[in-house]
């Protein structure tokens, strides 16, 4: 495998990738009148915010060496859980639990990896088994309790015309760009996923910015789970019988990194990437819906755009 | 033989250099010589992105001989083997096997159709399997039973290819659990198992006491009368005039000439001989002084009665101007020791104390906080993010210390790794360079350079020199001399004699996890030094 | 010496020992546990985890992931209830073959073209749940009454052919991994991809028979699943994906390659089948067992890595 060969491919991926959402976006706008308008691109982006700021956090992680299997339920989680405080407590102490909440199923996990030597991939997947249990055990299948009116506001509020919880998203997207940049512990996550026993010998505190990476996780899961209660006003989850609670948006948060071009392993890549992996994907699905095909599609497509990417991304071995 | 070169030598040391020398065409050797090449290689030329590794080398190999292969690191001596067996591909030139001309695609085909192998430094045994299985990986099937594995022949025929190597342990056992000079032997078997009519050892013998590698040599010598034709690769040039019948030597890709070995009672012509086609100069390795001698400064580690599951009772001293090396045979103790002080092998008992303090290590971090940097054996996986540029390998363990609020200011910081990089002279096209394209010398400079960035009060270094050649070793040498003169010890294991004998002032000699024998002299007697590593 | 083999037993053994201990307490807390249909609906149910297990086992055993071996369930599902009606064998032909397909291109993705076997199984995981559900959008379809007999036999109140299936399964999952030269390849592969690759072990070949067989056993546990239910679901198997790896992790299968079997795999298959009837009768809701599960695993794993660790220091 040569590997330098992919690590440079890697570094052209989101001029490829803004090529490439630039000519299908301008293929659709030629088939469809109205699909280039601001007004539908500021949809699209709105539609898909809270997968963006999932692919986001995970992206944070995947950095780090490691994946959340269980930002999908602790999204969950935090809705059914903001549905029912706000009922009686009000937007600003359901919020807060909520986000704490998030930070706290964040440092279990991190907890978990870090100090109790659980590997990354069994201990997000527990950790996704069993507040899928607790969601269902607590809450018995949704409809039950309501949004905090402010919160509603604020996800269907605009500033200038643009939504307020996209706003966030990319100002959230600009933060952790600065963060992994320009801080000592982004930097320190980049070397965690590059390797991660040089990062021991060398005295960098892993069980710090594991943690810390996990909490982050969890806590922009959690944001992301107040934006979509504030949506949908009252919650009713898709019970994937088995397969756990928020698997699927799971799954197309990790698809969104990769199609951004952040490696499962090295430390390279960014939230930048992620944010245009989030936008190809948007801007596909949005056409593919347009076109009158169902949810099938869209998930057909999901799994051949990722096959696409990584197979782009390799050298075939001839023999 | 013919050299690319023209240098052609004769065996006690005298040469001539020639401008020009006639290749001689294939079909000279193959019609008339009943005593023909098994193995002969026709301008090989490799090339890897940015760097001409083999120039085109052509050389012929005959049965029942011992060929010495050397050259400095570098040279080409890993490319060409590995061209041979198939892991790498030839740009151009080629290769013909027993005369005929051969496409070796990967090591199987080498292994099988040409029956050629190789035993490599680097040993390919799976830890978690047991010996028997990993001697028979390749043919498994070959012990079928009613479809399922006989483990009984298993053992029995991997029990049989172990007695061949002189080693006779329990087969059953996971690999894992024997030590690098078993599993070399392990390795040798594996490839004697599969009766090869050319063997090439590639450094081998690196991980092997002089006993061992003594029963290797035996080995050879069978093989050799059995009229197979062998290689032997190793720096340790004291073991290839040994046993090598003919020497070739490499240099930058080249075949710079081929010594024919008369076995002389003194080796030395001999021996400057090829170290001078090896170097192109005349010269040995550069020591610096040892100044350390005189001056050994205020002490800034000592250990007292150090005890742990590997260490027996080590007591000792570091003084800020010394260079103080742990000596001895191969795994008794001396990497235990520097990682138990580092704080990666932890539980032990007893005083270890920095510059008159106490410390307490359960974490690498403890140690580093106070200035005890441990320098790894095993640069690619403890040492250096592969993935990563110059610039973060360099920068990221002491980030913390030029950060502001969490933030660093990139250019204070850049302007800083750019010093590190001029100070120990790395050769990078820039500071971006993913670490994985440099040259292993250039990474090892990298990995001084972390550490000297975050300011360490003692080095701990195993094997500063492992893999580099002569340029680099000296540089190394010359840059922990100067440290120690600026106050900053250090304290290394060392195996290479002729390092030990010379670079530091102090030298400890340890055997079975205690340290048996100390010396401090000026000029070293190799003989009594050997002679304390056995005891 | 004696102390040793009983260390070495134990570390072999200890999930079954759990699975005893569990059942034990199970059935002294509730009379309903101790009966004979429980403990036959706890091996019906155990089937195609074990099934599902057995694929899984091997890809992680390889140092791999197959995460689309729960859609390759439905998907099984999905097509024997469509194509049934022509007659079961060519109905499990076209199943297996199609299987044989998608293993063969996940095990070229992963090994020719060097692709992150969570990534490539990911894809394939979308791909064909996108597929799955244009062949079969709502449960439904044909599975012929003979078939469902067939594989659900009961002899009285045990199940026979289920039990013959497990007790298959796992002699081939322990036989071919422990004495076949393929099964003692997925170790080296798992164990040192590299060393074993230098050692002259088609490594390519193996990750492509591993996902070739994990598709295999998906389809089979699908095809024992549509007996199971009498019809077509493309949702019908989603669970078993995580209670593949599930089962793999707690069997002491190591999620970094090389160590582990497919002995505990299989008991833990019944772990987890048996969970689920153990808190129906405490009156538990069925969800709780989600969050036994959850736990079980992270405890089972993180004890597993706990002795690892140890026995390695030693």
């Amino acid at each position: 495998m040569n590997r330098i060969g992919r690590l440079q491919l890697a570094a052209f991926q989101p001029v490829i990738l803004a090529l490439a959402l630039v000519v299908i976006m301008a293929i659709a706008g030629i088939i469809t009148p109205g699909f280039l308008t601001f007004r539908h691109f500021k949809m699209v982006l709105y539609c898909n915010t809270m997968l963006g700021i999932l692919a986001l956090a995970q992206t944070v992680v995947i950095l780090s060496g490691g994946i959340d299997l269980s930002i999908g339920s602790t999204y969950w989680i935090t809705i059914m859980t903001g549905a029912l405080l706000m009922v009686d407590k009000g937007f600003v102490t359901g919020s807060i639990v909520c986000i704490l909440l998030g930070a706290a199923i964040g440092a279990l996990n991190g907890i978990g990896i870090s100090k109790l030597k659980i590997p990354y991939v069994v201990m997000t997947l527990a950790m996704m088994i069993i507040l899928t249990g607790t969601l269902y055990v607590t809450t018995g299948g949704g409809g039950r309790g309501r949004a905090a009116t402010e919160l509603i506001r604020l996800s269907s509020g605009r500033v200038f015309g643009f939504p307020i919880i996209t706003l966030v998203w990319i100002l959230l997207t600009l933060l952790f760009y600065i963060l992994l940049r320009m801080t000592a512990f982004g930097w320190k996550v980049r070397a965690l996923g590059s390797n991660i026993s040089a990062c021991h010998c060398s005295g960098i505190n892993i069980s710090r910015i594991q943690t810390g990476v996990y909490m982050i996780s969890g806590t922009l899961a959690a944001v992301a789970g107040l934006f979509y209660l504030g949506w949908a006003r009252t919650p009713y989850p898709t019970f994937q019988s088995g397969a756990g609670v928020g698997a699927n948006i799971m799954l197309q948060s990790i698809a969104a990194v990769i199609i951004g071009g952040t490696m499962f392993s090295g430390g390279r890549g960014g939230v930048g990437r992620t944010f245009l992996g989030v936008l190809v994907l948007a801007v596909l699905f949005s056409i593919l819906s347009m076109a009158g095909l169902g949810v099938e599609w869209q998930i057909m497509l999901n799994g051949v755009i990722i096959l696409a990417i990584v197979g782009l991304h390799s050298r075939v071995k001839l023999h | 033989m013919q050299g690319g070169r023209g240098l052609f030598v004769f065996d006690d040391g005298t040469f001539f250099g020639a401008a020009v020398m006639n290749r001689m065409e294939p079909q000279d050797k193959a019609v008339h010589d009943d005593t023909a090449d098994m193995v002969r290689v026709d301008s090989i030329r490799k090339r890897f992105p940015g760097v001409d590794v083999l120039k085109g080398i052509t050389f012929g190999l005959k049965k029942g001989r011992i060929y010495g292969l050397v050259g400095e690191n570098g040279a080409g001596k890993s490319t060409l083997v590995k061209i041979l067996m198939g892991i790498h591909q030839p740009d151009g030139g080629e290769i013909f096997i027993g005369g005929e001309k051969a496409r070796i695609k990967e090591p199987s085909q080498a292994r099988y159709t040409y029956r050629m192998d190789t035993v490599f430094q680097e040993h390919a045994l799976i830890p978690q399997l047991s010996v028997a299985e990993n001697i028979f990986l390749d043919k498994l099937d070959r012990f079928y039973k009613k479809g399922l594995i006989d483990q009984r022949r298993l053992q029995d025929e991997a029990k049989g290819a172990l007695r061949e190597v002189g080693l006779d342990i329990d087969v059953t056992l996971a690999a894992a659990e024997f030590g690098e000079d078993e599993k070399s032997l392990i390795e040798l078997a594996k490839a004697l198992s599969r009766k090869p009519e050319i063997l090439i050892l590639d450094e081998m013998t690196a991980p092997l006491e002089s006993s061992v590698v003594n029963h290797v040599f035996e080995v050879m010598q069978k093989l050799k009368r059995q009229g197979k034709t062998l290689v032997f690769i190793s720096h340790r040039l004291e073991e290839v005039f040994k046993i090598c019948d003919e020497i070739i030597v490499l240099r930058d890709g080249n075949l710079e000439g081929v010594v024919r070995n008369s076995f002389q009672e003194d080796p030395l012509p001999l021996r400057k001989t090829v170290i001078t086609m090896m170097t192109g100069t005349e010269r040995g390795l550069s020591f610096p002084e040892k100044t350390g001698l005189k001056v050994k400064g205020e002490v800034v580690l000592s250990l007292e009665n150090l005890k742990s599951k590997w260490l027996k009772n080590v007591s000792l001293e570091v003084g800020e101007g010394e260079i103080v090396a742990l000596a001895g045979l191969r795994g008794q103790g001396q990497s235990r020791l520097l990682r138990t002080i580092a704080g990666l092998l932890v539980e032990d008992e007893g005083d270890v104390r920095i510059s008159g303090k106490r410390l307490k290590r359960k974490h690498p971090r403890d140690a580093i906080e106070k200035g005890i940097f441990y320098i790894s054996d095993k640069r690619d996986q403890e040492e250096l993010w592969l993935t990563h540029d110059v610039w973060l390998n360099i920068s990221v363990t002491s980030i913390t210390d030029r950060a502001r609020l969490g933030f660093i200011g990139r250019r204070d910081d850049r302007k800083a790794v750019e010093t590190m990089v001029s100070r120990l002279r790395i050769e990078t096209p820039s500071l971006a360079q993913i670490v994985r394209n440099l040259s292993g010398g250039n990474r090892q400079k990298v990995v001084l350079g972390k550490y000297l960035l975050a300011r360490p009060k003692i080095l701990l270094v195993d094997q500063p020199t492992m893999g580099l050649d002569v340029g680099a070793k000296a540089e190394i040498y010359h840059l922990l001399r100067k440290l120690s003169q600026e106050g900053i010890p250090t304290l290394a294991v060392l195996t290479d004699l002729e390092e030990v004998v010379n670079l530091p002032d102090r030298l400890l000699v340890m055997r079975e996890g205690e340290i048996v024998k100390e010396f401090s002299k000026a000029v070293m007697d190799e003989v009594e030094l050997l002679d304390s590593y056995y005891g | 010496m004696a102390d040793d083999r009983l260390r070495k037993f134990v570390l072999d053994w200890y999930i079954y020992i759990v699975l005893v201990v569990f059942w034990i307490v199970s059935s002294s807390i509730s009379p309903f546990f101790r009966t004979m249909s429980t403990f036959s609906t706890i091996f019906v149910s155990a089937v195609p985890i074990a099934l599902v297990g057995l694929g899984q086992t091997f890809v992680v055993l390889s140092r791999g992931f197959d995460l689309s071996v729960g859609v390759v369930a439905s998907l099984a599902t999905a097509i024997a209830s469509v194509t049934m009606h022509w007659g079961i064998g060519p109905s499990i032909g076209l199943i297996l073959v199609v299987s044989c397909a998608i293993g063969m291109i996940n095990g070229l993705g992963v090994s020719k073209l060097g692709i992150d076997s969570f990534i490539m199984t990911l894809g394939m995981m979308f791909l064909l749940t996108g597929v799955t559900l244009l062949i079969r959008p709502s449960p439904g379809g044909f599975i012929p009454v003979n078939f469902k007999r067939f594989l659900l036999y009961q002899v009285g109140e045990f199940p026979l052919v289920p039990v013959l299936i497990l007790f298959l399964t796992g002699c081939v999952g322990v036989l071919v991994l422990q004495k076949r030269r393929f099964g003692r390849e997925i170790y080296a592969v798992g164990g040192d991809p590299e060393s074993a690759k230098m050692s002259g072990v088609d490594v390519d070949r193996t990750r492509i028979k591993v996902f070739m067989v994990s598709a295999l056993s998906a389809a089979c546990a699908g095809l024992f699943v549509s007996a199971r239910i009498g019809s077509g679901n493309a949702e019908a198997g989603a669970p078993y994906l995580f209670d593949s790896f599930t089962a793999v992790f707690m069997g002491g299968t190591l999620v970094t390659g090389g160590i582990g079997g497919y002995r505990g795999t299989i008991a833990s298959a019944l772990i987890i089948a048996s969970i689920g009837h153990i808190l129906q009768f405490l009156g538990i809701t069925i969800w709780y067992h989600f969050i036994v599960k959850g736990l079980l695993l992270a405890g089972v794993a993180g004890l597993q890595l706990f002795v690892v660790s140890r026995e390695r220091n030693r």
